[in-house]
């Protein structure tokens, strides 16, 4: 009897315990990648009647011309020459969050979803973990032999795919060449340059000659730039002369912070001296579009920052006829003649696109479909539609270039759709494939912003911080270090800069920094570092 | 000693039972109106509560409550152990407290002035116009108010003329200025809207006590204070009770709109900031914390108003 | 009955009148803002940057163009009147129910009920319970997703119920004995008194319908041909959002609408509701007797 009892009570505890353990890791729907027999040829069309579901999120351009990306022209070249069917389930646009957030909750996922998978909890492996994506290395090596050849073009791309734990977890939209990662930079008024008779300045000397010049001339803000947390991290106008970059960067795999860096109190100070000298925005701090938009097309402003389609095609398109208001592109300034630049605005070259769900039937069709993209046709179906119809390819210094046909920029001829509308409904802006350094070029209508793309050359994917991933508990910590950190920073750099706090309050600011936290969230960052730069399969 | 207290208990439910029965016999018509309503409140509101435990988890939208690792109050360590954390309440409080002052009482001003206007036509092209505003979105309406308070705008040429000073900048970039401005542009948007109600309550005051009190030659001020007034007291007095429950939930967009570095050190508040976290990682446990957190406070703050209320006014949520 | 007027009446209905007067200058200006800025020129709007206006500039009227070019506008104004026309008559239905039951303080489950419904006023479980909730009958895809899960609207009622609360009880008292039952006391001897408040609150609920976007976005992706007009409105305006930083639609298109659109589309939005203001007032009229009801 009472040995009964005590198994019995054993037994109670055990299955307590194994409830209270499943609760907190039920590990049973979280996919293990396995491939174990590959049933689809490597030729397409494939033959499957098979239905894949693929959840992404319509961009404005697309959204101008259909409700479903199902009804466009590149979507159904694409599914021709795949001979697999995809059904397309799309957000709203702009409660992208939310419809993810249910999406992912539900039992009922598509086989493919298109996300920022590094603004996942815990990164892409906490997507894994989680049981919402496979892992895919299995799937690049057994049946994605297009993106696997690319890899073996571009190997260093493999490192920014992998997490640290070694997985694939995606299909990436790649960046053929680097004049694709760059479309922030600082605009001068070209017609203010030719009245002075001074070049495009380089040097920060040449800046400082050519602002103070224009403040000379009447003009009313020589130079506009924006110094938010965001917008420093993307792009700090002035700040690579010093030697520093707005945020977390490395040298020789040293990882430090920009802002916490000596060179910021010179940074810092020359923007003082510029406010107070009347050359920097006195309104810096409102960074609202419509009073940017409004400064660079009255002629008030001597030169602005910004980015070369959403901004600068705006400014162009509003001058007021016959105002004579012309924009050029600079190159970023350098401290001395003939340095290259530390850094500018660039995105990595590789970005998330399409990962497959865990709960997905259809994995290894999913797979071909998305590999196809990175095919020799893939890619030129991807990036210029089809041969004779969109595109043709011309001579273009001593290669073939595939050119889109002119009838696609005609609105007469297009159905009343702007360039970038038609472009839209014809060819991929986005998802997995790779984008064709000849896009760029053509994209642009108007000289100045073709122009622009020349003009960017940096050393920035040197320092830049290549693609990390912080650990759920890490991330926790660094979100309570840096919130406060960018809080705190934002607001007495714009007082310093302004002249509301002196310079002397830069110690201070150095001092507080410390105390906030920002060597660990340094530390934490030089780990995530040192796990990517070890990453391997 | 058991038996006397088994009696008591048994006279008292049987007392119970009795009234209980004559209740339900009286009033079993006006519950069974209830049930659908009460169906309504159970389902859409009860029953989704369970996701507030997701703030005391550590939690996977993927892996749902069920799943999720518990945590107990981490989350609310924190939230609370942010070094902007007062700053944020502070904020957050402060313009609570002046939007009540001044917020809250402008309707009500604005439907008695309205209810003294003699001229049938005008009254109602004021009504009309008023209310208008509260549709425009206040992405616009804040364009607006930055504009008008930059350094050229028109209202900071008023206040340079007023104060005497020489303002060279906008107005937003004076932490000091910040609460006025966002009060002010919140009574410009939404007086006429909140008068409506108002308006409503003077409706229903009964012609024949104005009436008794002109026989009796009181004025119209001495009117509108014995009279008028304590005829729409129960509508003030409920409005303010409820607008005591989200005194530190204001929300963030209007902040958005209208923050910059200068002003932030009185603009910050809560929500925004809860908002500035999301952008750094999707933190859903601590997000439902902090609104946990907002939901506790408010309900407190209504109880106890409405336990003064009931001590004062005899009006009461319950 | 003529009463003189005294002279501080005068002064004060002088003042009255001037501050109303003021007060209809100030309130109709960003009205006449939007609505000139609708029919102006995009590009000399972008210069303008958000200074006075007193007439368009450029008088255009492309952004409607735009704007009513899209095939889903018209299914979008059925879709918002549907849920209009529906919502507030379900709303009203069941938040006058709710509202008179609640205000009857003599029965004994009256003030848990009370208590119970208050207490949803500050504790929500958030998005995701919500929308299974929802989903689990079966709404999710239809348009009544955006009627029912917010059917009764607790500030509304209690508006309501404060405006039972105000009607003497001795009314109701003398309609009890002459054996009038709930239904009848609430619909043919309350309601006429309360009527300015139940105008108030069909208002409330009339343009939170008409306003409300969200819950379609969340309900009903993917059927643009269920949506409302909100929605439809916001889609419209990301469409023409040039202000994107990314490498977005650039110049060469044959027109950036994106600044006039936005305000377009306010006007589109609102210009309905307005035409329905006057109904409403017609309400607040003074009048009410309650002692020649009573007698």
């Amino acid at each position: 009897m009472k040995k009964k009892k005590v198994i019995s009570i054993v037994l109670a505890c055990v299955l307590c315990v194994m409830c209270f353990a499943s609760c907190g890791s039920d590990d049973s729907f979280v996919a293990d990648g396995k491939l174990d027999k590959v049933t689809t040829p490597d030729t397409y069309p494939q033959d499957t009647n098979v239905t894949l579901r693929h959840w992404s999120s319509l961009t404005g351009g697309v959204l101008s011309s259909c409700t479903n990306y199902g009804e466009t022209q590149a979507a159904k070249w694409y599914e021709e020459a795949t001979g697999i069917h995809v059904v397309y389930e799309h957000p709203v646009a702009g409660q992208e969050s939310a419809a993810f957030n249910i999406m992912v909750s539900s039992d009922d996922m598509p086989d493919m979803i298109s996300w920022q998978w590094s603004t996942y909890p815990g990164g892409p492996n906490g997507a894994i973990e989680d049981g919402v994506i496979t892992p895919l290395n299995e799937y690049y090596e057994k049946v994605s032999p297009n993106l696997m050849k690319l890899l073996q073009e571009h190997p260093e791309w493999e490192n920014m795919l992998m997490t640290d734990e070694g997985d694939f977890y995606q299909y990436p939209m790649l960046k053929e060449a680097d004049n694709l990662l760059t479309y922030t930079s600082i605009f001068i008024r070209k017609d203010l340059l030719d009245k002075a008779g001074l070049e495009e300045p380089v040097t920060l000397a040449d800046w400082e000659n050519v602002l103070y010049t224009f403040k000379d001339m009447g003009v009313k803000v020589p130079l506009s730039i924006r110094i938010t947390n965001e917008n420093l991290s993307l792009f700090g106008a002035f700040m690579g002369c010093f030697g520093i970059m707005g945020d977390f960067y490395h040298v020789d795999g040293e990882v430090k912070y920009g802002p916490y860096e000596e060179a910021f109190a010179d940074y810092v100070t020359l923007l003082n001296k510029w406010y107070k000298d009347g050359i920097l925005d006195k309104d810096f701090a409102d960074t609202a579009n419509n009073r940017r938009n409004a400064l660079a097309t009255n002629g008030e402003c001597g030169a602005i920052e910004g980015s070369v389609g959403g901004n600068l095609g705006t400014w162009i398109n509003s001058v007021a006829p016959g105002s004579g208001i012309e924009f050029v592109a600079t190159t970023v300034p350098v401290m001395n003649e003939g340095e290259t630049p530390m850094w500018t605005q660039a995105t990595h070259p590789v970005m998330d696109a399409v990962a497959i769900s865990a709960t997905s039937k259809n994995k290894e069709i999913a797979a071909r479909w998305l590999d196809y993209a990175y095919s020799d046709e893939g890619y030129l179906l991807t990036n210029f539609g089809k041969e004779g119809v969109t595109y043709t390819m011309e001579e273009k210094d001593g290669r073939q270039v595939p050119t889109y046909m002119d009838w696609m920029k005609d609105s007469k001829q297009n159905g009343g759709l702007t360039f970038g509308e038609c472009l839209n409904v014809h060819i991929w802006s986005s998802g997995a494939f790779m984008q064709s350094k000849d896009y760029i070029g053509q994209f642009y209508q108007h000289p100045t912003q073709s122009e622009a793309f020349e003009k960017f050359e940096s050393d920035v994917l040197k320092y830049k911080m290549p693609i990390v991933y912080l650990t759920a508990d890490e991330q926790k910590e660094y979100t309570d270090i840096m919130t406060p950190i960018n809080t705190y920073r934002e607001e007495t750099i714009a007082k310093i800069i302004s002249g509301k706090l002196p310079l002397s309050e830069l110690d201070n600011y150095y001092k507080q920094l410390k105390k906030l936290g920002i060597e660990r969230a340094i530390e934490i960052q030089q780990a995530a570092y040192d796990r990517a730069a070890a990453r391997s399969k | 000693m058991a038996n006397t207290k088994k009696i008591n208990r048994q006279l008292h439910s049987g007392k119970n039972a009795s009234w209980l029965k004559k209740d339900l016999k009286q009033n079993y018509a006006l519950y069974l109106l209830l049930i659908p309503i009460l169906a309504f409140y159970v389902y859409f509101h009860y029953k989704p509560m369970y996701g507030l435990l997701a703030s005391f988890q550590d939690y996977s939208i993927r892996r749902g409550i069920s799943g999720s690792e518990w945590v107990g109050f981490e989350n609310y360590e924190r939230f609370f152990n942010d070094p902007y954390f007062s700053r944020n309440i502070i904020n957050t409080i402060r313009i609570s407290l002046y939007s009540l002052i001044f917020g809250f009482p402008a309707p009500i001003i604005l439907a008695l002035l309205m209810n003294e206007l003699t001229k049938p036509r005008f009254k109602k092209t004021v009504q009309t116009i008023t209310y208008l505003p509260h549709f425009i979105s206040l992405v616009v309406i804040c364009g607006m108010v930055t504009n008008y308070v930059a350094a050229d705008g028109f209202i900071t040429k008023i206040v340079s003329a007023l104060t005497g000073k020489n303002i060279e900048e906008s107005l937003l970039n004076d932490a000091s200025m910040f609460v006025p401005i966002y009060i002010v542009s919140d009574i410009w948007r939404e007086i006429g809207w909140g008068s409506i109600i108002y308006l409503a309550a003077l409706a229903g005051v009964d012609q024949e006590l104005y009436e008794a009190a002109s026989i009796d030659g009181a004025g119209r001020l001495r009117q509108t204070w014995s009279i008028t007034l304590p005829s729409i007291a129960p509508t003030i007095i409920t409005l303010l009770i409820l607008r005591m429950g989200s005194l530190i939930s204001v929300g963030y967009e209007k902040i958005i709109l209208l923050t910059n570095p200068y002003n932030a050190e009185t603009s910050e508040i809560l929500s925004y900031y809860i908002y500035k976290r999301g952008i750094e990682g999707a933190e859903y446990g601590l997000s439902t914390a902090a609104g946990l957190f907002n939901s506790v406070i408010n309900c407190v703050l209504v109880l106890l108003t409405n336990w003064i209320s009931r001590r004062v006014s005899e009006t009461s949520l319950w | 009955m003529h009463i003189k007027k005294s002279k501080s009446r005068i002064a004060f209905e002088i003042f009255n009148t001037l501050f109303m007067l003021f007060l209809i200058v100030i309130t109709a200006y960003p009205v006449l803002y939007v609505v000139f800025a609708s029919f102006s020129d995009a590009g000399a709007l972008t210069r303008l940057g958000g200074d006075m206006l007193y007439k368009p500039i450029g008088f255009t009227i492309s952004a409607y163009e735009k704007a009513f070019a899209n095939p889903n506008i018209l299914s979008g104004y059925m879709n918002t009147l549907f849920v209009v026309v529906v919502g507030v008559t379900l709303s009203m239905l069941f938040s006058i129910v709710a509202a008179y039951c609640l205000s009857r303080k003599n029965a004994a489950f009256i003030r848990p009920a009370n208590i119970l419904i208050m207490f949803t006023m500050w504790f929500n479980g958030g998005l995701i319970p919500m929308y299974i909730a929802v989903r689990d009958i079966g709404l999710v895809g239809s348009l009544w997703s955006l009627i029912i899960p917010g059917l009764i609207n607790t500030y509304n009622m209690i508006i309501l119920r404060t405006a039972f609360y105000s009607v003497p009880d001795s009314l109701v008292e003398s309609a009890r004995i002459d054996g009038a039952g709930h239904i009848r006391i609430l619909f043919s001897i309350m309601l006429p008194l309360i009527k300015a408040s139940v105008a108030v609150v069909a208002l409330y609920y009339g343009v939170s319908y008409w306003n409300s976007w969200f819950n379609a976005s969340i309900y009903l992706q993917g059927q643009s041909q269920k949506w409302p007009l909100q929605l439809i409105l916001r889609q419209i305006i990301i469409m023409n959002d040039t202000d994107s930083m990314m490498q977005g639609v650039g110049a060469g298109d044959k027109e950036q609408i994106g600044e006039s659109i936005k305000y377009a589309v306010i006007v589109i939005a609102t210009a309905p509701i307005l035409c329905v203001y006057p109904f409403i007032q017609k309400y607040f009229v003074k009048g009410v007797m309650i002692g020649a009801v009573k007698g």
